[in-house]
């Protein structure tokens, strides 16, 4: 009898994935950083970490991986960006004008690996989301100044699979 | 009696066959919106793969778009990013560069299984 080969789960003539590695690592991201740009004062700006540990798989490969921001309740598929909203009261001259609807990233991770490193990044942009304003003024120069805003920091559990490299 | 989580192969689990995997190497262009890659499946319905990529210096090979600070500021598209997906026949992956003054030689690796994605 012919053997319908899509039939079976297992045929040693497909290769399968071989997990290499795998573990857990947990990362600090600060949280908002106070940026000035062309016209913007203590704007909250992205926060990025880099971090690395060993690979003592020996080559580079592809990675699984999911990560958590609230202590591993809930995960987040390895490609997720993950946004949280909030208002601005916009202000000229330090009166009020409009509340603003507005988004921000809170997590966003990247996992890569090199011969020797498998290397964790993340990034956020996560703050306080009530009294945030941002002010015009015209005097001296232009610009808008922000405040009302606090930094919120986050551990990110990322759960990592390397897979073998064929 | 045996705890089957302890056995790497038994009948009763799925095992994510590769139907097809391989690696092209690249040269990335500067400002460029749109080198696109196929790869042909085949299959007759889309399939799971998994896709990685070296982005920034061909160093390290990241299992989805890296991230950085600029990447959700006004500069965003500074960064070489790619998008993927599958049809019935064929992955596709198109890579975008626009504006980023990193090029030169990349390599992306992918993987496509039997079974069902998307």
């Amino acid at each position: 009898m012919a053997v319908d080969r899509s039939k079976i789960a297992y045929f040693s003539d497909d290769p399968i994935d071989k997990i290499v590695l795998q573990g857990q690592i947990s990362v600090s991201n600060a949280g908002s950083v106070s940026t000035n740009t062309g016209y913007d004062v203590n704007y909250p700006g992205m926060s990025g970490t880099s971090n690395s540990i060993a690979n003592p798989y020996g080559r580079s490969a592809m990675v699984r991986y999911r990560w958590s921001v609230d202590g591993g309740a809930t995960w987040s598929g390895q490609d997720s960006n993950m946004f949280y909203g909030y208002s601005v009261d916009g202000r000229v001259n330090g009166v009020h004008q409009e509340w603003a609807p507005t988004a921000s990233l809170r997590g966003m991770v990247a996992v890569g690996t090199t011969s020797s490193n498998i290397v964790f990044r993340t990034l956020s942009n996560y703050h306080t989301t009530s009294g945030i304003y941002s002010n015009l003024v015209f005097s001296p120069s232009v610009q808008v100044q922000w405040g009302g805003w606090s930094a919120i920091s986050q551990n990110f559990i990322i759960q990592y699979w390397v897979y073998e490299r064929v | 009696m045996i705890d089957l989580t302890k056995i790497s192969l038994y009948s009763d689990t799925n095992y994510m066959k590769q139907a097809f995997s391989g690696e092209a190497t690249f040269n990335l262009p500067n400002n460029n919106i749109g080198t696109v890659f196929t790869f042909n499946h085949n299959l007759g319905y889309r399939p799971a793969y998994s896709l990685s990529f070296t982005v920034n210096d061909n160093t390290v090979e990241w299992s989805g778009n890296m991230v950085e600070q600029n990447v959700m500021s006004a500069s965003d598209d500074r960064l070489p990013r790619f998008v993927s997906w599958v049809t019935n026949t064929q992955l596709v992956v198109r890579v975008s560069n626009y504006g980023n003054p990193s090029s030169g030689a990349r390599r992306l690796s992918y993987k496509i299984y039997y079974d069902y994605g998307a």
